[in-house]
C-alpha cells in the first residue's frame, strides 16, 4: 500500500493503494468513478480511456503509481446529466450510443480530439482519432457524425477549442 | 385483430406526435455521461469475490475433485462443487443438459467444475489453483461430420446428433430434371463471437428476508429465475432478477451466463454479497458462439431466371451442449431457400455435438450461415443467363398472399420486391460502373453487388410467445410503464415510451419505463427473435386503452357525467364538446387515491402464429418476417487480398418505422457486424482448445473499417403490429454477407466459399482463378 | 508475487535509475508506457518485486539533431514521433511506423525504448530503425556503449540488454534531400492490429527519373528477428524503378524471408506478402517521388 496523490476531475485526492494496481481499478473501486469500463484489460478496446495530463490513455494499462501528481480527467469530469458537454449532447442528439458501454471511453477520446483541432474534422480524421475505441453496437456511423456535430457547435460557440 | 389495435392502426400519420419520429433515446444522457450503472458497476458493502474453475480439457472424465488445500487458504470464504447443488445440476433453455458444476465428465473448456468465493479477487484466483481435479482425458470430438458417424465417441447418452430438421415441398427430383441450370456448392462459416463489450458478470445477494437477488445482465430475467430455482431447489417467487441494462447482448446473454453461479455462491457466503465478472479471456473461452455451419447447396433454375429446385444440407457445430442449437438449425432450414417461391425444395439440417465450446443464440440465428447459398447461386444464375441479378430476385420473391418455398401462404406483410426496387433506384446501384472505375490505387479493384434476405420475427410454433405490460398512474400525473423485456442497446425502452406517450396523449418525459426487473414487470418473453419492439409495443398498446378507460371513469365521476361522454386530449380528459370541462391526470390520481382505487392496468397478448407446423421443421413457419436488401461496394487490394467495404445501402422492411434514428442505428450496427462476420471474425479452435483467446486475435471492426452507410426504409404496413411495425434487429446483418461475397467476386473474379474472407483467403482465391485462367488458355 | 504486493520506484534522474538497477537486490523491471509490460504482468509473466517507473525521466524524452545523427530518447512516445517536424522531414519511415502502432491511446502511451526492448518480431518500429541505420545507446551505472541495431537483438523477445542496463538514446541517420522512405504494414484490420508482415523501405534517389542510387529494405514478422533483404536492395540500383523493375524486385523478396505459420497467417501467405508489400511500397514511393 502506498499513499498516492492524484488530481482527478480537478480535485486533489489522496488514495491508499498498491502502486501496481491499474489506474482503472483505482478509479472504479476507490473513487467510485465507474464511467470508464474494463472490457479487455489489455489495451485493445479503449473503453477504459481517460485523459492523463492532456493525453488519452488506456487506464487498464497504466499503473496508478505512475500517475502520482498527474491530472486525470474521466468522463464524469467532462459533463454530467444536469450539464452535459457539447460532445455528450451531440452523442445524444445524433443517436450515437446504443448499449452505451463503450460510450464513456469514446466521449473521452472524442473530446480530447476536438480540443486538439480547430476545424470540423473529416470522416477520416475522426476514424484515426477513434481507432482505439471499439463499439459493437452502433456501427460507428452516428459516432462520426456526432463528433463532427460537436466540433461544429464548439467552433460556433466560441471558436477556441477547449 | 383486437379493438385496441384497430384503433391504433387507424391513427393517421399526421396525428402522430411521438411514433415515427426521431425521438432521442430517453436513456441517452445517462449513457453519455457514464452515469448509467450497469450490473457489473454496482457495489455492495461487505462484498466477496467469486471465481469459476473451468475445465482443463475439452473432453475428460473427472476422477476426483480435491478441495482440501483450497479450503486452507487464509482468504477463502467457500469452495463449491457439484455436491453443493441443492437442486437439479443442469441448465439450458430447451434441454437442461449443461451441468452447473461438472460431476463426472467435462465436455468443453467452458465447463465449470468448481466455484470459489474469497476476500479479494487475487485470493480467489489463487484458490482456484489450489483445487486439484484429477482428469482422465478423452479423445475430443471436434469435427461435426465425424461426430455424426457411428462409432464416434459420444458426448451425450442420446448420441451426438442433437436434432435433425427437414423441410420438403414439391418434388425435388422433378425440379432438377426440369432445370436448365444447376449450381452446387459448399459453404463454410465462422465461429463468430458476440463480443459484447460488457463481459458476463454481476452480483448475487442473499437478502435479509431470505430472498435472493441476482443483478446480472441478461436477455430474459423471468426465465433465468426459473433456471436458478431449478438448480437451487428454491421457490422462484423468492428469486428476484435485475437484468437491465446490458452492455450488449446480441443473443449471447439469452442463455444462463453466470446467474446460477452467483446464486449458489450467494447462498454460501454467510449473507455477504458476491461479485463475479469474467475477464475477456474467460468470456471468449466459456461464452456462447455462433454455430459454424457447413452448408451444401444445390439450386436448379430455368433459362428465364425462374428458380425451380433447391436442395440444402447443413451441418452445424453446436459444441458441447444444446442451449438453443436445435432452434438455430430449425430457423436456418426454414430460411434456407431465401424469401423466394421455389416450388421444389428439400432441405435438412443437423445440429451436432462436439467438444468445441458451446454455440447458441446469436443475432441472425442460423440465417446468416444459409443465406449465402441461395444468394450466391442467384448471382451465378445471373451470370450464366445474362439476366439482371435484381430482376431474378424480384421474379422469384414471394409477395404477401403468395406461397413461399415452404408451401405455406404468407399472409403477413412482405417487402422484398419494394426493397429490391429501392436498391435498383439507389444512387450507388445506378452509378455502379462510374464508382467501380474510381479505385483509389492502380492495383485495387472495386465491385458492387446486391443481396436480399429475410428473418422471422417471434418464436415460431411450439414455443410460448406472449407479451405483457403494466401501466401505472403516478402521483404526479405521470405514468410508469413496465415491460420486462430488457434493454440491451437497441433502445426498445425509448420505443415503449413513444408508444405509451402517443396512446396516453402525454409528453414522453411523463413516461418512466421499467425493464429487466422481475419484481416490477410481468413476464413478456425474451429480448431476441427481433421481437421486442413488436411485443413490448403491442403489450403497451393493449394496456393503454385500459388505463384510458380507468381514467375516463374517474373523470366521469369528477365531472359528473357518464363515462362515454368523456374524451381524451393532451394531458387531460374532458367532456365531449366542452374542452373547458376537463381534469388533468394528476387530479385523476388524487381522485383514485382518495377512493382507494387501483391505478395499475395490465395488457396481455399472444403473438400471432400460423395454424399448422410443418412436419419435422422444429417450429416453421413463422407468421411474419422482416425483409431486407443490401447494396455494397468493396475495394480489394489485389496485391494483398485485403477487402475494404466502402459503401453500404441498407434497405429494410420492418413495417412501420417507429423511430427512424433507432432503425438507422440497427441498420448501421448490423451492417458493421455483418462486415465483421464476412471479413474478419472467427474464434479458431484446435482439438477443442481455443487458439483465439482474446480481443488481440478476435478481430472485430474498428471505426476505421466503417463504410458510408445509408438507410432507406421500406414501410410495409404489418396489420397486426403496433402502429404497423414488425421487427428488424437481426436481418440487418444478413444480406450484407452474401452481398460482400458477391462484390469481391465482382471486383476480382474470385468466389469465396469460406468465411471470414480474410486477406489470406481472398488472396488465395484470386491466385486460384489466375491459375484457372492460365490453364484454360 | 501478488500484484498487490509489488512495489514501485520512480527515479527522477537517469543516474538514480542506473544506481538503483546496480544496487537493488530485489527483482525489478523497467516500466515505460506499460503497454507491453503491464499486459505481461496481467498474464502472469512479469512479476517483479519492484517496478521502476521511468515516466519521470523527462531527460529521456527528446528528439534532437546532432552531428552524428538524430537523437531520440527512449521515452519518446509514438505520438511524439508522429508530431515531430524534424522526423517528418528526415525520418518519414519512422513516423510512418509510429502512425501504424495500435491506435491513439497506444501511441500516447507506448515508447520507442519499450518497443525496442520488447523485441517483438512483429514490432513495427524495428524495421524502420533498421533502414535508418539506428544505433542504440545502452547505459549501466559504470558503463555506456553504443550498439548498431542489428547487434541489439538476439532472438524473438531477446536483446543484449542486461539486468542492470537500460536504453538511454537511439541515434538514427537523417534522410538527405534525395531520400524517401515508407513503412508498409499488413494487419488483420486497419487499427489495433498486429503485423502479419511489415516492411520498411528507404531509398536514395538519383538525378535521372526514378533512378535509385541505393536503398535499404527491412522486413518484420517474417522471421525470428528483422530481415534485411540484401538481394532486393541490390536490384534497386539496376535501372529506373519503373513498373517492371518494381515487379521484378518484389518478385525476389519472398525467397529472402523465413516466416512461420500462426493464427494470423500461414508461412506461405507471409512469403507472398513480403513480395506484395514491397511492391506496394515501391509503387507508392515512386508515385510520391514523381509528384514531389
Ligand atoms: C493493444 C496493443 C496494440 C499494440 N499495437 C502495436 C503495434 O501496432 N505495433 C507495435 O510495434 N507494437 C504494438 N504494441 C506493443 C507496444 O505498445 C509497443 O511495443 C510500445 O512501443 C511499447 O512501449 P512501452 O513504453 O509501452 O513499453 P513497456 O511496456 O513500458 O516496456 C516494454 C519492455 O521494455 C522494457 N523497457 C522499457 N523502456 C526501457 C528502456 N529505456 N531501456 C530498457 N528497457 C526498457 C520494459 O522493461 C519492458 O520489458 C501494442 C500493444 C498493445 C497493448
Ligand atoms: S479495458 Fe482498457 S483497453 Fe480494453
Ligand atoms: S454502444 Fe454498445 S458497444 Fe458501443
Amino acid at each position: 500500500m502506498k499513499e498516492i496523490q492524484l488530481k482527478v476531475n480537478g480535485e486533489e485526492v489522496s488514495i491508499k493503494s498498491p502502486p501496481a494496481s491499474t489506474l482503472l481499478d483505482v478509479l472504479r473501486d476507490e473513487l467510485d468513478l465507474i464511467g470508464a469500463k474494463e472490457c479487455c484489460g489489455k489495451g485493445e478496446c479503449g473503453s477504459c480511456s481517460v485523459e492523463v495530463d492532456g493525453e488519452v490513455v488506456c487506464s487498464c494499462l497504466m499503473l496508478v503509481g505512475q500517475t502520482e501528481n498527474t491530472n486525470i480527467t474521466t468522463v464524469e469530469g467532462i459533463g454530467q446529466v444536469g450539464g452535459m458537454d457539447v460532445m455528450q449532447q451531440a452523442f445524444v442528439d445524433e443517436g450515437a450510443t446504443q448499449c452505451g458501454y463503450c460510450t464513456p471511453g469514446i466521449i473521452v477520446s472524442a473530446k480530447a480530439f476536438i480540443n486538439s483541432i480547430d476545424h470540423i474534422p473529416t470522416d477520416d480524421e475522426v476514424k484515426t482519432a477513434l481507432g482505439g475505441n471499439l463499439c459493437r453496437c452502433t456501427g460507428y456511423t452516428k459516432i462520426i457524425k456526432a463528433v463532427q456535430t460537436a466540433a461544429r457547435r464548439q467552433l460556433a460557440a466560441g471558436g477556441a477549442p477547449g | 385483430m383486437s379493438n385496441e389495435i384497430k384503433e391504433v392502426q387507424t391513427m393517421k400519420e399526421e396525428q402522430l406526435k411521438w411514433v415515427g419520429k426521431r425521438v432521442k433515446r430517453i436513456d441517452g444522457p445517462e449513457k453519455v455521461t457514464g452515469e448509467q450503472k450497469y450490473k457489473t458497476d454496482l457495489k455492495f458493502p461487505n462484498m466477496v469475490w467469486g471465481k469459476v474453475l473451468r475445465a482443463k480439457y475439452p473432453f475428460a472424465k473427472i476422477k476426483s475433485i480435491d478441495i482440501a488445500k483450497a479450503l486452507e487458504h487464509p482468504e477463502v470464504i467457500c469452495v463449491l462443487t457439484h455436491k453443493d447443488i441443492p437442486g437439479f445440476n443442469g441448465f439450458g433453455i430447451v434441454t437442461p443438459d449443461q451441468p452447473v458444476l461438472c460431476e463426472d465428465v467435462v465436455r468443453c473448456l467452458g465447463d465449470a467444475v468448481a466455484l470459489v468465493a474469497a476476500e479479494t479477487e487475487e485470493a480467489a484466483k489463487e484458490i482456484l489453483e489450489l483445487i486439484h481435479v484429477d482428469y482422465d482425458p478423452l479423445e475430443a470430438v471436434t469435427d461435426p461430420e465425424s461426430a455424426m458417424v457411428q462409432g464416434a465417441p459420444q458426448l451425450h447418452p442420446d448420441g451426438n446428433i442433437h436434432s435433425h430438421i427437414t423441410i420438403q415441398n414439391g418434388d425435388i427430383e422433378k425440379g432438377f430434371e426440369e432445370a436448365d441450370y444447376i449450381f452446387e456448392n459448399t459453404f463454410y462459416s465462422p465461429r463468430q463471437m458476440h463480443a459484447f463489450l460488457e463481459t458476463e458478470g454481476g452480483w448475487g445477494v442473499l437478502e435479509e428476508d431470505g430472498s435472493l437477488s441476482i443483478h446480472c445482465p441478461s436477455q430474459y430475467g423471468h426465465r433465468d429465475k426459473l433456471q436458478i430455482a431449478r438448480s437451487l431447489a428454491l421457490n422462484p417467487e423468492r428469486i428476484h432478477i435485475y437484468s437491465s441494462p446490458n452492455g450488449g447482448g446480441f443473443g449471447g446473454k439469452d442463455e444462463i451466463t453466470v446467474q446460477i453461479y452467483l446464486a449458489l455462491l450467494a447462498m454460501n457466503t454467510g449473507g455477504r454479497p458476491v461479485k463475479l465478472h469474467l475477464s475477456r479471456e474467460e468470456s471468449v473461452a466459456s461464452g456462447i458462439k455462433r454455430h459454424p455451419f457447413k452448408v451444401t447447396v444445390k439450386t436448379g433454375a430455368k433459362k428465364d431466371g425462374t428458380l425451380i429446385a433447391h436442395k440444402l444440407r447443413a451441418v452445424a457445430d453446436t459444441g458441447a451442449y444444446a442451449s438453443l442449437g436445435g432452434a438455430v438449425v430449425a430457423l436456418a432450414i426454414e430460411h434456407g431457400a431465401g424469401p423466394y417461391k421455389i416450388p421444389n425444395v428439400d432441405m435438412e439440417g443437423f445440429c451436432v455435438f462436439t467438444n468445441n465450446g458451446i454455440a447458441g443464440a446469436f443475432r441472425g440465428f442460423g440465417v446468416n450461415q444459409v443465406c449465402v447459398g441461395i444468394e450466391t447461386h442467384i448471382d451465378l444464375l445471373a451470370e450464366k443467363t445474362g439476366l439482371d441479378p435484381i430482376e431474378i430476385r424480384k421474379k422469384n420473391a414471394y409477395c404477401q398472399g403468395e406461397k413461399s418455398s415452404l408451401g405455406h401462404v404468407v399472409t403477413s406483410s412482405v417487402g422484398t420486391v419494394e426493397t429490391l426496387e429501392k436498391a435498383e433506384q439507389s444512387e450507388l446501384w445506378k452509378n455502379r460502373d462510374v464508382y467501380k472505375a474510381q479505385a483509389s490505387e492502380p492495383w485495387k479493384k472495386r465491385g458492387v453487388a446486391v443481396a436480399t434476405s429475410f428473418h422471422a420475427i417471434g418464436m415460431g410454433l411450439g414455443t410460448p410467445d406472449y407479451g405483457a405490460a403494466t401501466i401505472e398512474l403516478l402521483e404526479d400525473g405521470r405514468f410508469k410503464v413496465a415491460v420486462a423485456i430488457e434493454e440491451i442497446g437497441t433502445g426498445n425502452g425509448t420505443v415503449y415510451a413513444q408508444v405509451a406517450a402517443e396512446l396516453l396523449k402525454c409528453d414522453i418525459e411523463d413516461i418512466d419505463v421499467i425493464q429487466g426487473d422481475t419484481t416490477e414487470a410481468l413476464d413478456s418473453g425474451t429480448i431476441s427473435a427481433s421481437r421486442s419492439t413488436y411485443t413490448g409495443g403491442r403489450a403497451i398498446a393493449t394496456a393503454a386503452p385500459k388505463m384510458i378507460g380507468l381514467m375516463a371513469e374517474a373523470a366521469a365521476e369528477i365531472l359528473q357525467v357518464s363515462a362515454d361522454q368523456i374524451e381524451l386530449s393532451e394531458n387531460k380528459l374532458h367532456v365531449a364538446g366542452e374542452e373547458k370541462r376537463a381534469v388533468n391526470y394528476k387530479a385523476i390520481y388524487e381522485h383514485l387515491y382518495e377512493k382507494h382505487q387501483p391505478m395499475v392496468v395490465e395488457g396481455h397478448f399472444y403473438l400471432p402464429r400460423e395454424k399448422e407446423e410443418l412436419k419435422n421443421s422444429g417450429g416453421a413457419p413463422h407468421h411474419f418476417y422482416g425483409y431486407m436488401t443490401h447494396v455494397v461496394m468493396v475495394e480489394v487490394d489485389t496485391l494483398t487480398g485485403e477487402t475494404e467495404v466502402l459503401r453500404v445501402v441498407a434497405i429494410p422492411d420492418c413495417g412501420k418505422v417507429l423511430n427512424p434514428q433507432g432503425l438507422e442505428g440497427q441498420c448501421e450496427g448490423g451492417a458493421v457486424m455483418g462486415i465483421g462476420y464476412t471479413l474478419y471474425e472467427d474464434v479458431l479452435m484446435e482439438n477443442g482448445y481455443n487458439k483465439t483467446k482474446s480481443f488481440t486475435d478476435y478481430v472485430i471492426p474498428t471505426i476505421r473499417e466503417t463504410p458510408v452507410i445509408e438507410t432507406i426504409p421500406v414501410e410495409s404496413n404489418e396489420n397486426s403490429g403496433p402502429f404497423g411495425a414488425k421487427g428488424i434487429a437481426e436481418v440487418v446483418m444478413i444480406p450484407i454477407i452474401p452481398a460482400i461475397m458477391a462484390a469481391i467476386y465482382d471486383a476480382t473474379g474470385a468466389r469465396i466459399y469460406q468465411l471470414p474472407a480474410t486477406p489470406e483467403r481472398v488472396y488465395q482465391a484470386m491466385q486460384a482463378t489466375k491459375k484457372q485462367t492460365l490453364t484454360a488458355r | 508475487m501478488r500484484v498487490s504486493e509489488m512495489d514501485m520506484y520512480s527515479p527522477s534522474t537517469v543516474e538514480e535509475c542506473l544506481y538503483f538497477l546496480h544496487e537493488e537486490e530485489k527483482s525489478s523491471r523497467l516500466l515505460a508506457g506499460g503497454t507491453d509490460a503491464v499486459v505481461r504482468m496481467k498474464d502472469g509473466y512479469f512479476r517483479p518485486e519492484i517496478w521502476i517507473n521511468l515516466k519521470r525521466l523527462d531527460e529521456l524524452r527528446f528528439i534532437s539533431e546532432a552531428e552524428n545523427g538524430i537523437h531520440i530518447g527512449p521515452l519518446t512516445t509514438h505520438t511524439d514521433i508522429v508530431k515531430s517536424e524534424l522526423l517528418q522531414e528526415k525520418a518519414d519511415v519512422l513516423v510512418g511506423a509510429s502512425r501504424e502502432v495500435g491506435a491513439v491511446q497506444l501511441q500516447n502511451m507506448g515508447t520507442l525504448g519499450g518497443n525496442l526492448a520488447t523485441a517483438s518480431p512483429a514490432g513495427d518500429m524495428i524495421p524502420a530503425l533498421y533502414v535508418l541505420d539506428a544505433k542504440i545507446e545502452i547505459s549501466s551505472f559504470h558503463d555506456k556503449k553504443v550498439v548498431p541495431i542489428h547487434e541489439f537483438f538476439t532472438g524473438p523477445g531477446r536483446t543484449v540488454l542486461k539486468q542492470d542496463e537500460m536504453i538511454t538514446n537511439i541515434i538514427i541517420q537523417p534522410q538527405g534531400e534525395n531520400e524517401i522512405g515508407i513503412f508498409e504494414k499488413l494487419g488483420p484490420r486497419k487499427a489495433q492490429s498486429i503485423s502479419i508482415v511489415n516492411v520498411a523501405i528507404n531509398l536514395k534517389m538519383g538525378e535521372n527519373p526514378r533512378e535509385c542510387l541505393s536503398g535499404k529494405i527491412a522486413f518484420g514478422s517474417v522471421g525470428p528477428t528483422i530481415i534485411r533483404s540484401k538481394k532486393c536492395e541490390r536490384m534497386l540500383t539496376l535501372g529506373p524503378l519503373d513498373e517492371t523493375a518494381i515487379q521484378n524486385i518484389a518478385g525476389a523478396a519472398w525467397k529472402e524471408v523465413m516466416p512461420i505459420s500462426d493464427v494470423r497467417g500461414s508461412a506461405k501467405y507471409r512469403r507472398s506478402m513480403a513480395s506484395a508489400l514491397l511492391e506496394r511500397g515501391l509503387h507508392r514511393l515512386m508515385q510520391r517521388w514523381d509528384e514531389r
